[in-house]
This record gives structure tokens, sequence and C-alpha cells, in this order.
């Protein structure tokens, strides 16, 4: 029997008058996850479309796929940094393969709480609402598994998705109507419940297989925030063979992510462009004023340290919460740059200045928004002036 | 309006703190534990009750003019009562209460109260009035410590719970974000949240 | 006959930003028209520039949505209220 037997089968069950009616958004996202819905438009019996018949093929639901495939070199890269990092702190001598393996032993459950957390708040929420599920949180799911550290303790990951969810979409309405974004929220609420195992500072590295039981380790973000010289040369950083959280390091592989993000016109190189620029401009004017250790960091080692490159290109660039006009692009972007090293440098204690400057600026977004489009609005209102003087005389 | 009424409606469908929105501020900070927020409860509920019981008895006599003023200092000696009250029979919840007691004066509640309903009322129903407002803002209180506390110190009422179920024995450990004030207002909202969806009354339109 | 095409995809909120742009030559904010003429604010889809729209200059936005919204009939919706209003 084939896949598309099956659901037809399944459907009068869940549909109107169906026994298991009550389901009907659990299947509908099963089975649009599986084939396009065959909704038409057009025809007779459908002349309320007064609008357009023929539609783009791409939709909501491939383009999050895109972002997660964008996604892939990072994870690929971050599950053998796991293993990596546990064969050298133990002093074992693991082959490649062994490494990526271990790597995806323990990221297997990390993304699989993830997913089935924030998966069923969202069925939950969508049967609730009577709407269709939204397919916002596959990408979310996943970036929020990247983004913590490799010991994280489930349940603690599960609370903070559930928040996430919850307090950062399910409130607001669903995807496409929040104001913050849900990945970061789920790594501030950990930050802020559990700071011994989230901080900035040191990281933790797996020290076996199961278990939370780790050794700790200080990422290169904190190295320089205790003042100790850094010891891993700017190349290791920018490869991502250095600790961190799981799969952030990396950013060769987020370039890469970052290609397929702007070629397929996903993400915005407005935002990426102005967030580089706004972090060099103020890393540049640390180093010259040059006040303490800190500032001394040269300017383009902010881009390979900590969540940076990560933020900079998955987080920043999320279409709901960013700015939506392309000035108000430019403006957000250059001031997530410019808080996030401002807060690495300024602030000792949050090494990691790019999860909240990008939550800072989620809350300036709309009012960066009402100001461009407030711009507009004058010179239309202009506009109308020039034209009823014209017209009276 | 029934007398019951009075004391009902604070409770659920004008609750001060969470369909009123008064008095939010005194009930983030002092609801880190459960017992300073009791305490703080029942000493909200006597200013609030006592000052509406006076002023209501005085309601005719008072210029309209000072009015404010004269509210003031009945809510200040009131509120002095009760300090000295807490400091002589609870002196430790008092010192961690330090300055949110004497807050209480600025407390949007009693003021609301005084105006909304005080200065037009007989003194029963003024009295009982400020009892149910006091009450609300207690029920209130006493949720967000009980979650708070528990969660964020894994203690109730100064009982270490958690300890003794043995949970931090198979990794539990105290969400440290939850004592912060904007977690307390996050609770908050979810508590208007849960109650405007069982209510449709409450939905504005 | 009776023709009919695949809309490929169900209706969302409007999730990603700045494709209108690129489709629209004038000088409005499409995104922020729409979702006025959504609430039903007329004025201020007066100020954004709903006088200067019909909603066959959004139909290649309607093609291109991502979201599956149905534009121009928003637009024209936008549009009666609006002349009702003022009492044309």
């Amino acid at each position: 029997m084939t896949l598309r037997n099956f659901f037809d089968k399944l459907k009068p069950n869940f549909s109107k008058g169906g026994r298991f009616e009550k389901l009907s958004s659990t299947f509908e996202a099963f089975e649009s996850f599986a084939y396009t819905p065959n909704t038409i438009t057009g025809g007779e019996k459908f002349a309320r479309y007064r609008g357009c018949h023929i539609r783009d093929a791409v939709d909501l639901k491939r383009t999050i796929i895109t972002v997660v495939i964008a996604l892939m070199p990072a994870l690929l890269f971050g599950m053998w940094n796991i293993g990596h990092q546990t064969s050298i702190s133990n002093g074992l001598d693991w082959i490649f393969w062994h490494q990526i393996w271990f790597g995806f032993l323990r990221l297997l459950p990390i993304i699989a709480v993830s997913y089935i957390v924030g998966l069923t708040i969202e069925f939950l929420f969508a049967e609730i609402r009577h709407e269709e599920v939204s397919e916002g949180f596959i990408g979310t799911g996943l970036i929020i598994s990247m983004i913590v550290p490799v010991t994280i303790p489930l349940w603690q990951l599960a609370l903070a998705v559930a928040f996430a969810v919850i307090i950062g979409k399910e409130v607001f309405g669903g995807s496409g109507y929040n104001i913050l974004n849900p990945a970061l929220l789920a790594r501030a609420f950990l930050f802020f419940s559990y700071p011994s195992r989230m901080s900035g500072e040191n990281v933790w590295i797996a020290a076996d297989l199961w278990g939370t039981d780790a050794i700790t380790c200080a990422t290169p973000l904190g190295q320089l925030m205790s003042g100790q010289p850094l010891q891993v040369s700017a190349l290791d950083m920018f490869i991502g063979t250095i600790p961190g959280c799981t799969c952030e390091t990396s950013v060769v592989a987020i370039l890469l992510g970052a290609v397929i993000l702007l070629l397929t016109g996903i993400a915005s190189w407005r935002i990426m462009l102005s967030v580089v620029i706004g972090g060099g401009l103020m890393g540049l004017l640390f180093n010259t004023i040059g006040a303490n250790d800190y500032m001394h960091i040269p300017f383009y080692y902010h881009y390979l340290m900590g969540g940076f490159a990560f933020g900079c290109v998955f987080m920043a660039t999320d279409p709901v919460t960013a700015a939506h006009t392309n000035t108000g692009k430019w403006i957000y972007g250059f001031l997530i740059g410019v808080f996030a090293v401002m807060l690495r440098v300024v602030n000792p204690a949050y090494p990691e200045g790019m999860m909240l400057a990008i939550l800072l600026m989620n809350c300036f977004a709309p009012l960066i928004d009402h100001c461009v489009v407030a711009m507009n609005i004058r010179k239309r209102k202009k506009r109308w002036a020039i034209a009823e003087r014209r017209n009276i005389r | 309006m029934k007398k019951f009424d009075l004391i009902k409606l604070p409770f659920n469908k004008e609750n001060p703190i969470t369909v009123q929105v008064l008095g939010i501020c005194s009930c983030l900070a002092v609801t880190a534990q459960l017992k300073p927020a009791v305490v703080m409860a029942i000493s909200v509920t006597v200013v609030v009750a006592l000052a509406n019981l006076i002023i209501s008895l005085l309601r005719n006599t008072i210029p309209p003019r000072i009015r404010i003023i004269v509210q003031l200092v009945i809510v200040s000696t009131l509120v002095i009562l009760v300090n000295q009250v807490l400091m002589a029979f609870v002196y430790d919840v008092s010192k961690q209460l330090s300055v949110y007691v004497g807050l209480i004066i600025t407390n949007c509640i009693v003021m609301g109260r005084l105006e909304a309903f005080a200065m037009t009322n007989k003194p029963l129903d003024s009295l009982l009035d400020g009892i149910g407002n006091g009450l609300g803002y207690g029920i209130i209180l006493v949720i967000l410590g009980f979650v708070r506390e528990l969660f964020g110190r894994g203690t109730l009422w100064g009982y270490p719970i958690i300890e003794k179920l043995g949970l931090y024995n198979i990794g539990y450990e105290n969400n440290g974000f939850i004592i912060m004030a904007p977690m307390a207002l996050i609770l908050v909202g979810i508590i208007i949240w849960i109650q405007r969806s069982h209510d449709k009354e409450l939905q504005e339109k | 006959m009776d023709f009919d095409t695949g809309r490929h995809g169900s209706q969302r909120p409007l999730f990603v930003t700045g494709e209108f742009e690129k489709l629209v030559p004038l000088d409005i904010y499409p995104m922020q028209l729409i979702k006025a003429c959504i609430v039903g604010d007329i004025e201020q889809m007066e100020n954004l520039g709903i006088y200067e729209v019909e909603p066959e200059d959004l139909a290649l936005c309607e093609f291109a949505d991502t979201s599956k919204t149905e534009i121009q009939a928003i637009i024209r919706e936008g549009l009666e209220k609006a002349r009702k209003e003022v009492g044309l």
C-alpha cells in the first residue's frame, strides 16, 4: 500500500464528523509534511479566489526546510567536534568515525527532546485553536539543540523549549506573530535559570557517553575574559576545533550555511552585512581606546569567538523578529553588532553578548520599523499637500 | 449590590492585580518567598479594610480639595501601625520586607479603592470591599510566592521540601530565573492568560 | 472548460519579509499596507498609500507570496472600506 493510499484511507476519520475529529490538525500536519496540500485555486467551484490562480511553488514548509539544510554543515561539524573535544581532553586516541559517532549519540537525545517537546506543544495549541500547525518550529527546534552545551540535562532543555514555545510564540498567536526569537529565549532561559550549567566562560565537554558528567574547559572567550593569553589560534577558531556549545563553533560551516541562505534569498544579506559592519566598527573603536585588556582583542577576533557568527547568520536574520523594512534591517543589524561587541567587552559578566544583543534589538525592531514607515508616510503627505495646492490654484 | 458580592468579586472577576492591574510592583518584589508574601497580603488587607472604613465614616466631612491629603494621612498612620506590629511580632519577616511595608502607602490598590469606593459608599460596604480587595491581592501573592519559593529555592515556608524528597540527588537543580522579578511578571501574565481564557466576559472585543 | 491550478501550500501568517518590496515599483511598503487592510484600520491604510494602488498592482506579490495570502482580495476589500468611509 502506498503512502498516499494510506493517508487517503485515514482521512475521513480525521475530518469533520469523523471519529478523531479532535485530532484533525495533527493529521493535517503529518499529511502536509509528506505531501503538498492539494488545495487548488481557480476553477468554477473556487470562483471566490479573486486573485492570481497560478501560485509560486515556494511555500513556508519549503522555506523552513531550506533553513534546515543550511544548518546541516554546522550540525555535522558539531557532531565531529563533540567527539573530538572529548577524545582530546580524555587523552584517548579516537579515529575520525568514532568521534562522529560519539557526537551523534550525544546530540541525538538533545535534538529528540527539543523536537518532541516543542512539537507537542505546537500541536496542542493548533488543536485548541482549530488551526493548522505552523512550520516555524522545524527550524527553531534544530537551532535550539545547536546552541546548548552538550552536557545539558534533558529536563532543563525540555523546560527551556516549553518556555520558549509557550511564552515566546504561542502567547502572541503562533509563528509569525512573535516579537522575540524563540531559540534565543530558550537559551536565555537556561542562562538565567541554571547559570552553573550554562556559564559562558566555561564550557562543558562530555566526559562519557551518557550522563551529565563533564570536564570544564575555558572557551577562548572565557580565557580572554579572565585575562589569560589565548591558547588557540585564529585559524583554529575559524575552522572551529575549539570547545564550545554544541554546533556554533565553526565559522567555516556557518559560512557555508550563510551561502545557502543567501543564494536562495531566504535570509537578508542586509542584516548579515550590517551585523558584521557594526561588530567590526565597535571592535575597532575599542581597539583605539584600548583602556583595558579586553579592548585589545583585535576586532576580527570577535567574529570568530563565541556565538557571533551563528547569531549573525541564523538568528539575527529570522524574518519575523527582525525589522521588516529594508532600511530598518540596516539599522537593526548594525545595532546588533554594536551591542554584541559592547556587551562582551565592557561587561565581563556576560561574555555571551550576542544573545542578549539580538534579544534587545528584537524588542526595538517594531520601533525601528515604525520610524521608517513614518518617514514614508510623511513623504506621502507632502505629496498630497503639493497636489492639493496645485489643484486649488 | 449584595454584601457577599463585595468580597467575592475581587477574587476573580475584579481581581486587583490581574483585572484592575494595580499593585504590581509590590507583588513582584515580595513574593520571592512564601512567608513574606503571606505577611504582606495580610498587612495590605488590614490597611485597605481599615482605611476604607475610616474614610467612609468621614466621607461627608472631608472638603473635596484636600481629600487626597486626608487620605494619605490616614493611610500613613495605618501603615506605621502595621509596621510596628510586624516589627514586634515577626521581626525576621519585617527585616525581609524592609521598605516594602512602607511602600504600602503608595500601593495603587489602597488609593484606588479609597477614591473609587470609600468616598461614595457606606462604612460597612467599604469595609467589606476593602477586605475583598485585600484578599484578592493576597491570593495572587500566595500563588506567586508558592511557585517561586518552591521552584526557586526548593523550600516552602522555610521547610526544605525538595531536599527531603531527595530530588537533589537525582539531578534536580533550583531555577535561578524564577526568583528574579521578570519571571514573576511573566507568571502574573500566565495567570491573567488562564483567567481570561476561562472567562469570556473579561476578554475585550 | 474548468481550469484550476495547485496552490502549493496552505495559508499562513505573513512570515518572510523583503520579498514584496522587490516586486512592487511603487514607493509603498506592501507588507505594512496589507496588514493595515486586514485589520481594517482606515487611517493607516490611507497613510500607507491605498489610494495609489490597485489590486492588480500587487498581483506579482500574490504570485510570489510564501504565505499564500489572498492579497488582491484583501486590497479590494480595503479599498471598498475606504470608499464607504469617505462616503462616495
